[in-house]
C-alpha cells in the first residue's frame, strides 16, 4: 500500500485546501516546529482510513473558528497495483467513498472494507477506541507513545496472528489452555508458588509432624514405664529378701559381741595404766637411794685426793723456802755491780764533755775572725752603695728620655739635610773686607748661604736686599725644623742638659754608675746574708759564747783520765741494770709462789674437813641403803611382767579398733534399716506412679496415634504423589505449548532478530504468547547473558525495541499480503546518537519494504537518511 | 473332662494399616471374639477354659480395655485359666496387676502368673503354668513343670507360652524355649501353649490353639479355639477345632497383564463379603480404560468387604492410542500425553507421570462431560 497524494481542507490547523503529492513508496520526511500541523496531517490521514463519516466524536478535525465545518480529506493510493480514492468528509457533510481499481464503494461498505484491508475493527458508535485500532494501532505511531506496544499487540493480536504463516489453531491444542489452568488451578491448591505445601496439605503435614512428636513422647513416658516397673521387680525382690534376712539384726548381734570385748579390754588398759604408775613410783626411790650412795662415795674420793694436794703443797713450800735465800743473795750483787758501772758511765762522760768544749772554742774562735773581716768588707760596700744610689737619684735622664732626644735628633738632622737640598744656594764672594749682613748675621769673604726664608741682605754702603724662596714648601720645611728643634730644646731643658752628646755622656755615667750599685749589692748580700745587722749580732754572740767557755774552763778540775770510753761505760751499766732487774723478778716471782702456797694449804684443808664430816654422817645410812635397792628392783620385775603380758593382751583386742568395729557394725545395722525403710517407700511411690500411668492406657493410646499418623501419612504421600503428577504435567505442558509458540512464531521471531541484529548484536527477544514482545536476552561478555523484561527497560530502549518489533509486524503483514502504511510521529527523541543511527539503517532497511511517514520538529537529526524533507507550515507542498 | 484351649487373645490390639474406622471394627472384633468363647464353652459344655498366654496385646491398654474383656468372659461362669505371655508378663507391675485392682477379676477366673499348680479337684484336674515373668526369657520356663507334684488321679494340663523349638518354621523368635517333649518329661496329659497364632499340633498332647480372631495376613489357619477331651489320666486328648474367628484375612497378588485380568480379579473380589479383610498386591501394567474399571470395582469391593488394602503405585498406566483418542487430547496435548507415557516406563519418574497422566485424564474427561 503507498499513499501517492494527500488532500486536505478544514482540516485543524489547515482551513485553506493543503494538498501532498508525489510521496514516495518508501520514507517520507515530514518537519517543521511544534504545532505547524505535522500531527494534523496524521490525525487527517488516521481520521481517513479509521474513523467512521458518521461519528459525531471527531470535532477535533474541525478548523477552529469556522462555521459550520466540513472537513474533507481525500487519498490517493495504490494498492494489490490498483489506484484507490478514498474521500471522506465529516460533520456537516458526511460521506464516504472509496474507489479500487474500477470499483467504487461508498458509506459504511467502504468503511468496512477499509477496516478488512487494514485490519481494525470499526467502532459501533463514536470514534474508534484503542481496543478496536488492531493492525495501525501498531503501526501508526501517535506522537509521545512510541514506546507503549503490548496492548496495542494485543489489539491486533487477531490481526497478526492471521497473517502468520501458520496459527495456534491448526497446531495448538483444543483443550490445551483449559487444561493448563485447570492444571495450574489444582497444583495451586496443593503448593504456593514457591512450591512448599499449601492449605489442607500444608495442614496435614503439620499434623503429621505433630502426631509424629506426640509419639516420641508417648513412646519415652512407656519406656519410663517399663523401667518403673522393672525396677519395682527389682525392689520387690531386694524388700523380700531383706524381710527374710534382716541384715540388721545380725549387724547388731555383731555388735553387742564386739562390745563385751570392747569392755574386757578397757580394764585391761586401766590396770596397765596402774602398774605404770607404780612402776613409776618404785623408779624415783631407786634412783633416790642410788644418788645417796653416789654422793657418799663422791665424799670418800674427794676427801683423799684433798689430801693428796695437801701433800704436795708442803713439798713445794719447803723447796721455795730454800731457793729464796739464794734470791736474795743473788740480788743484792747485782745491784752492787749495776752501781759500779753507773760511776764508771759518769766519769767517761764528763771527760768526753771536757773535749768538746775544747773543740767548740776552737772553732768560735775561727769563724769569728772570719766573720769580722766579712763585717769590714760589707760595711764598706754598703756606703758605697749608698753613696751611688744618692747620686743617680739626683739625675732626671732616663732611657725613654734619651730615646726621644735621639730620634728628634735624627728628624732634626734629616730636616736639615732636606732644607739644604732644596733651599736656593747663594754663593758669595765678597771683597776682603767687604761685609754684607745676612739677616741678623753677617758674613764675609767667600761663602755659601743658603736661603730658606725671606731673608734680607744689607750690604753697608750698598744697600738692602730681600731674597724670599721661591717654594712654599721650603718655608714648611722650615718652620717644622724650627718646632722640632724647639721641641728637642724643651726635651733638654727638661732633662737639665745642653745637648744631646752631652745627654749621651751623662747616659753612659749612669750606666756605669748602676752597674757598681749590682756589684756592690751583690757582695753585701754574699757576705751578709742576713744583713749586716745580723752579721754583726752573730760576732757579738759567739764572742760572748767564746769568754763563758774560757771562764768555764778556769774553773773545770783537772780532767782523770777514763778507762773506758762513754760507750763501753753505758754499755756495761746497761748489761748490769738488765741482770738486777731479772734478779729482782726471779726473787718477786718465788715470793709470791710461797704466799699462793700458804694459801691453797689452808683451803684444802677447810674442804677436807668438810668431808670428813659428811663421810661420818651417812656411815650408819649406807648398808640400810644397798639393802633397799635391791628389793626395789625385785619389785619393778615384778611390775614389768605384768605390764607386759597386759601389752600383749591389748596388742590382741586394741579398744580404738573395737570401738571402730562397734561403731561399724551399728551404723550397718542402721544403714541396712534405713535402706530397707527407703526401699519400701520407693516401692510405695512406683506403685503410686504405674497404678496411675497404667491407667492412662498408654500403649493402646499410642497404638491408636500410630494408626492415626499411618492413616495421615498415606494422604499425605497421596497428596505428595498428586502434587508430584501435577507439577510434572504443568512443566509438560507449559513446555510443550512453548516449544509449538516458537514454532508458530518463528516466522516473526526471524523478521525481529533481522531488525535486533542492527540494534544491538546479541541479542534476543522472547515474544509472548500474544506475539507481543516479552523478554530480551543480551550477552554481556564475562558477566554472562543479561535478561529483562520488555517493561523493564528504559524509555528510549523500550520506543527503539517497540519500533524495530513495529517493522517486524509490518515485514509478517507484508509477507501475508496485507497492506503495511507505517506513520511514525515525532519517534526516537529519547535516542542518544549511537542507537538512533542504529535505528536510521533500521528504518532505511524497512523503508525498503514499506512506506514509511515520519513527522519530527529536529529536521537536522533526521537530515542523513537520503530522502529530502517537507517542511509542513509554510505551503511548500 | 472336656476345656477349651485358647490363646493369643491380643486384646488392645491396633491395627495402623487400615482406615481408622476400619481398624476400630477389627479391634472390637477380638473383644467380641472372646464373648463367642464364653458362649461356645457353654454350649460345648466344657470344664473349663484355657488361655494360654498373651491375653492383652500390652501392658498399658486402657482401663476400659480391661474390664471389655472381663466382661465378655461372663457368660461362661465355669473355671478360667488364664497365662501371662510374653505381651502381658507378670510383671512387678503388669495389666494383671491393674484388673485385680479394677477388681474385675472373679473368683472363677485364675490368673496364672506364678508357675505353681492349680489344683481344680472339682474337675480333678491340676493346672501347671510356666507364666512369663519377664518380658523375654531364654530359658525354657517349662521346665519348672517337671519337678511339680500333683495329688495321684488328677489330670496334669501344663500351660505355656513360647516357641517349641525345632518344629516352628525358621525365623520365628528363639527367645522363649520350649522342649518338645516336654508333656513326656513333666508326665502332662496335656500341653496347651500360645504364641504361633496359627492353629498347630505339635504331638498328640501339645497343641498350638492359635488365636481365635485373626490380626494379619498370615495363611496358618488362625481363627479356631481347640475343644480337648481327656477322659481320663494319661489317656490320649481327643483335640476338635472349632472356628471363633469373625473375620477371614486373605491377601492375594494380582499382575495386569490385559485388560481383562482386572475384570477376573473384580469377579473374584465380588464373591467376599464382610467377613473378609482383603489385601491386593497389584503390579502389571494398565491402559487408562482398565485403570478406570479397576478402581471402580475395587470401589464396590471396599464396599462390600470389611476392610480392603490396596496401592496401585505399582501399576504402570500405559494409554493405548484409542486411549488418547478417547481423551481427545489434540495437538500438543497428545504430545504430553506420549512424553508421560515414555516416563512413566523409567523407575524414578513412574509415580509421578502415572499420576500425571491419570490427573490429565481426568480433566479431559471431565472437561467433554462439560462440553
Amino acid at each position: 500500500m503507498q499513499i501517492q497524494r494527500l488532500e486536505m481542507e478544514q482540516v485543524r490547523r489547515f482551513r485553506e485546501p493543503l494538498i501532498i503529492e508525489n510521496l514516495e513508496p518508501g520514507l517520507n520526511l515530514f518537519t517543521g516546529p511544534n504545532e505547524a500541523g505535522k500531527s494534523s496531517i496524521v490525525r487527517a490521514i488516521r481520521a481517513a482510513f479509521l474513523e467512521r463519516s458518521r461519528s459525531n466524536k471527531v470535532e477535533d478535525l474541525a478548523t477552529w473558528g469556522v462555521h459550520n465545518p466540513a472537513p474533507s480529506i481525500k487519498i490517493h493510493f495504490r494498492w494489490n497495483d490498483q489506484p484507490c480514492i478514498l474521500e471522506k468528509q465529516f460533520l456537516a457533510k458526511k460521506s464516504c467513498s472509496l474507489k479500487i481499481g474500477d470499483e467504487t464503494l461508498t458509506g459504511e461498505d467502504a468503511e468496512d472494507r477499509l477496516a478488512k484491508l487494514l485490519g481494525f475493527t470499526l467502532a459501533a458508535k463514536g470514534g474508534i477506541r484503542d481496543e478496536h485500532l488492531g493492525v495501525p494501532g501498531v503501526l501508526w505511531i501517535e506522537q509521545g507513545k512510541g514506546h507503549e506496544l503490548e496492548e496495542a499487540v494485543r489489539a491486533s493480536a487477531d490481526h497478526l496472528r492471521s497473517a502468520l504463516p501458520q496459527s495456534m489453531e491448526s497446531l495448538g491444542s483444543r483443550h490445551g489452555d483449559a487444561v493448563a489452568s485447570t492444571v495450574a488451578r489444582q497444583l495451586g491448591e496443593l503448593l504456593t508458588a514457591s512450591g512448599k505445601p499449601r492449605g489442607d496439605y500444608s495442614t496435614l503435614l503439620g499434623a503429621i509432624s505433630a502426631l509424629q512428636n506426640d509419639l516420641t513422647e508417648t513412646r519415652g513416658l512407656i519406656a519410663t514405664y517399663r523401667e518403673q516397673v522393672d525396677e519395682l521387680g527389682f525392689l520387690r525382690a531386694a524388700h523380700h529378701q531383706d524381710i527374710q534376712n534382716k541384715p540388721w539384726m545380725q549387724l547388731r548381734a555383731q555388735a553387742e559381741a564386739v562390745q563385751g570385748r570392747l569392755k574386757a579390754a578397757l580394764e585391761c588398759a586401766t590396770e596397765l595404766q596402774t602398774l605404770e604408775t607404780a612402776m613409776s613410783m618404785l623408779r624415783s626411790q631407786s634412783e633416790l637411794l642410788v644418788n645417796n650412795q653416789k654422793q657418799r662415795k663422791a665424799a670418800e674420793h674427794e676427801a683423799a685426793e684433798i689430801a693428796k694436794g695437801l701433800d704436795r703443797c708442803k713439798t713445794a713450800a719447803e723447796a721455795i723456802g730454800l731457793r729464796l735465800e739464794a734470791l736474795r743473795e743473788a740480788e743484792k750483787a747485782a745491784k752492787v755491780a749495776w752501781e759500779i758501772a753507773r760511776e764508771q758511765e759518769q766519769q767517761a762522760r764528763q771527760a768526753q764533755e771536757l773535749r768538746a768544749q775544747n773543740q767548740e772554742t776552737l772553732d768560735l774562735k775561727a769563724s769569728l775572725a772570719k766573720n769580722q773581716e766579712a763585717l769590714e768588707q760589707a760595711r764598706h760596700c754598703a756606703a758605697r752603695l749608698s753613696a751611688t744610689s744618692t747620686c743617680l737619684s739626683r739625675q732626671r735622664l732616663e732611657e725613654p728620655d734619651l730615646v726621644q732626644l735621639r730620634a728628634l735628633d735624627q728628624q732634626i738632622r734629616e730636616n736639615q739635610i732636606r732644607l739644604e737640598r732644596i733651599a736656593t744656594k747663594m754663593h758669595y764672594r765678597l771683597e776682603p773686607g767687604v761685609q754684607m749682613h745676612i739677616g741678623s748675621e753677617s758674613v764675609a769673604g767667600m761663602g755659601e748661604w743658603s736661603i730658606n726664608r725671606s731673608v734680607q741682605l744689607r750690604i753697608p754702603g750698598v744697600g738692602t736686599l730681600q731674597l724670599s724662596p721661591g717654594e712654599d714648601a721650603l718655608s714648611d720645611l722650615d718652620q717644622k725644623q724650627a718646632a722640632l728643634q724647639h721641641e728637642m730644646g724643651m726635651k733638654l731643658a727638661g732633662c737639665h742638659l745642653e745637648s744631646l752628646p752631652e745627654a749621651e755622656i751623662l747616659w753612659a755615667a749612669i750606666q756605669r754608675d748602676r752597674a757598681q750599685m749590682e756589684q756592690d749589692s751583690f757582695m753585701v748580700k754574699s757576705l751578709a746574708p742576713e744583713g749586716v745587722e745580723a752579721l754583726a749580732r752573730l760576732i757579738a754572740d759567739a764572742q760572748a759564747r767564746l769568754s763563758s767557755l774560757e771562764q768555764a774552763f778556769s774553773t773545770m778540775p783537772a780532767a782523770t783520765t777514763p778507762i773506758l770510753s762513754l760507750d763501753e761505760a753505758r754499755e756495761a751499766r746497761e748489761m748490769a741494770e738488765q741482770h738486777w732487774r731479772l734478779q729482782t723478778e726471779l726473787l718477786h716471782a718465788a715470793e709470791t709462789k710461797q704466799a699462793g702456797l700458804t694459801t691453797e694449804m689452808q683451803m684444802l684443808q677447810a674442804n677436807h674437813a668438810k668431808q670428813q664430816a659428811l663421810i661420818q654422817e651417812t656411815d650408819l645410812l649406807f648398808p640400810q641403803w644397798i639393802e633397799q635397792s635391791r628389793i626395789l628392783e625385785i619389785q619393778q620385775g615384778d611390775n614389768l611382767l605384768q605390764q607386759n603380758r597386759l601389752r600383749e593382751q591389748l596388742t590382741r583386742e586394741d579398744p580404738e579398733m573395737l570401738q571402730q568395729d562397734a561403731d561399724r557394725y551399728t551404723k550397718s545395722a542402721q544403714v541396712a534399716e534405713d535402706k530397707h525403710r527407703e526401699r519400701a517407700e520407693r516401692m510405695g511411690r512406683l506403685e503410686a506412679q504405674l497404678e496411675t500411668s497404667g491407667a492412662q492406657g498408654l500403649e493402646e493410646r499410642l497404638a491408636e496415634k500410630e494408626s492415626d499418623l499411618a492413616a495421615k501419612e498415606r494422604r499425605a504421600q497421596r497428596l505428595n504423589i498428586r502434587a508430584q503428577g501435577l507439577g510434572l504435567l504443568s512443566s509438560l505442558i507449559e513446555g510443550h505449548r512453548d516449544a509449538l509458540l516458537q514454532k508458530l512464531q518463528a516466522p516473526l521471531q526471524a523478521r525481529v532478530d533481522h531488525y535486533l541484529r542492527l540494534w544491538s548484536p546479541g541479542a534476543r527477544l522472547k515474544l509472548g504468547a500474544e506475539l507481543e514482545p516479552f523478554e530480551i536476552n543480551r550477552e554481556r561478555g564475562l558477566l554472562g547473558v543479561e535478561s529483562a523484561a520488555f517493561s523493564a527497560l528504559s524509555f528510549g530502549a523500550r520506543e527503539q525495541v517497540a519500533l524495530l518489533m513495529r517493522l517486524a509486524y509490518a515485514d509478517v503483514l507484508k509477507e501475508a499480503q496485507r497492506p503495511t502504511l507505517i506513520i511514525l510521529d515525532d519517534v526516537l527523541a529519547h535516542s542518544d546518537t549511537i542507537r538512533l543511527d542504529a535505528m536510521k539503517r533500521i528504518l532505511n532497511d524497512a523503508a525498503k519494504r514499506h512506506q514509511i511517514l515520519l513527522l519530527t520538529c529536529h529536521e537536522e537529526d533526521w537530515a542523513d537518511m537520503g530522502v529530502p524533507a517537507r517542511t509542513v507550515g509554510y505551503g511548500l507542498y | 473332662m472336656r476345656f477349651l484351649h485358647t490363646a493369643d487373645w491380643q486384646i488392645g490390639r491396633t491395627y495402623a494399616f487400615f482406615e481408622p474406622y476400619d481398624a476400630a471394627i477389627l479391634a472390637e472384633a477380638r473383644t467380641t471374639t472372646v464373648e463367642r468363647i464364653a458362649a461356645l464353652a457353654n454350649t460345648e459344655q466344657v470344664d473349663l477354659v484355657i488361655v494360654a498366654g498373651d491375653v492383652f496385646d500390652a501392658q498399658t491398654v486402657t482401663d476400659r480395655t480391661i474390664r471389655r474383656l472381663f466382661l465378655a468372659m461372663q457368660a461362661f461362669t465355669g473355671p478360667w485359666c488364664l497365662l501371662s505371655g510374653n505381651h502381658d508378663a507378670a510383671l512387678s507391675e503388669s495389666v494383671w496387676t491393674r484388673a485385680q485392682r479394677l477388681g474385675v477379676v472373679n473368683a472363677n477366673m485364675h490368673l496364672l502368673l506364678r508357675p505353681e499348680p492349680l489344683f481344680l479337684s472339682d474337675v480333678g484336674v491340676a493346672i501347671l503354668p510356666a507364666p512369663l515373668t519377664q518380658r523375654q526369657t531364654a530359658e525354657d520356663l517349662t521346665a519348672a513343670l517337671d519337678g511339680m507334684s500333683t495329688p495321684p488321679g488328677l489330670i496334669r494340663i501344663g500351660v505355656g507360652h513360647g516357641a517349641v523349638q525345632g518344629v516352628l518354621p525358621e525365623g520365628i523368635d528363639s527367645s522363649n524355649p520350649i522342649a518338645p517333649d516336654r508333656t513326656e518329661t513333666a508326665q502332662l496329659d496335656y500341653l496347651a501353649l500360645g504364641d504361633w497364632h496359627g492353629c498347630k499340633e505339635i504331638n498328640a498332647r501339645t497343641w498350638y490353639s492359635g488365636t481365635p480372631e485373626p490380626e494379619r495376613y498370615v495363611d496358618n489357619d488362625p481363627g479356631q479355639v481347640l475343644v480337648v477331651e481327656i477322659t481320663a489320666s494319661g489317656m490320649v486328648p481327643l483335640v476338635e477345632q472349632r472356628r471363633v474367628g469373625q473375620f477371614q484375612w486373605v491377601r492375594w497378588e494380582q499382575e495386569f497383564r490385559v485388560s481383562e485380568d482386572v475384570d477376573s480379579l473384580i469377579e473374584k473380589l465380588s464373591a467376599l463379603d464382610g467377613r473378609f479383610v482383603v489385601r491386593l498386591d497389584l503390579t502389571g501394567v494398565l491402559d487408562i480404560n482398565a485403570r478406570h474399571r479397576l478402581l471402580d470395582g475395587l470401589a464396590a469391593v471396599s464396599a462390600q468387604v470389611r476392610a480392603l488394602e490396596y496401592d496401585l503405585s505399582d501399576i504402570r498406566l500405559q494409554p493405548t492410542d484409542a486411549d488418547i483418542a478417547s481423551m481427545q487430547a489434540d495437538g500438543y496435548l497428545s504430545d504430553v500425553i506420549g512424553e508421560l507415557r515414555d516416563r512413566s516406563a523409567l523407575p524414578d519418574q513412574k509415580v509421578a507421570s502415572t499420576e500425571a497422566l491419570v490427573i490429565l485424564a481426568d480433566i479431559l474427561q471431565s472437561q467433554q462431560g462439560a462440553a
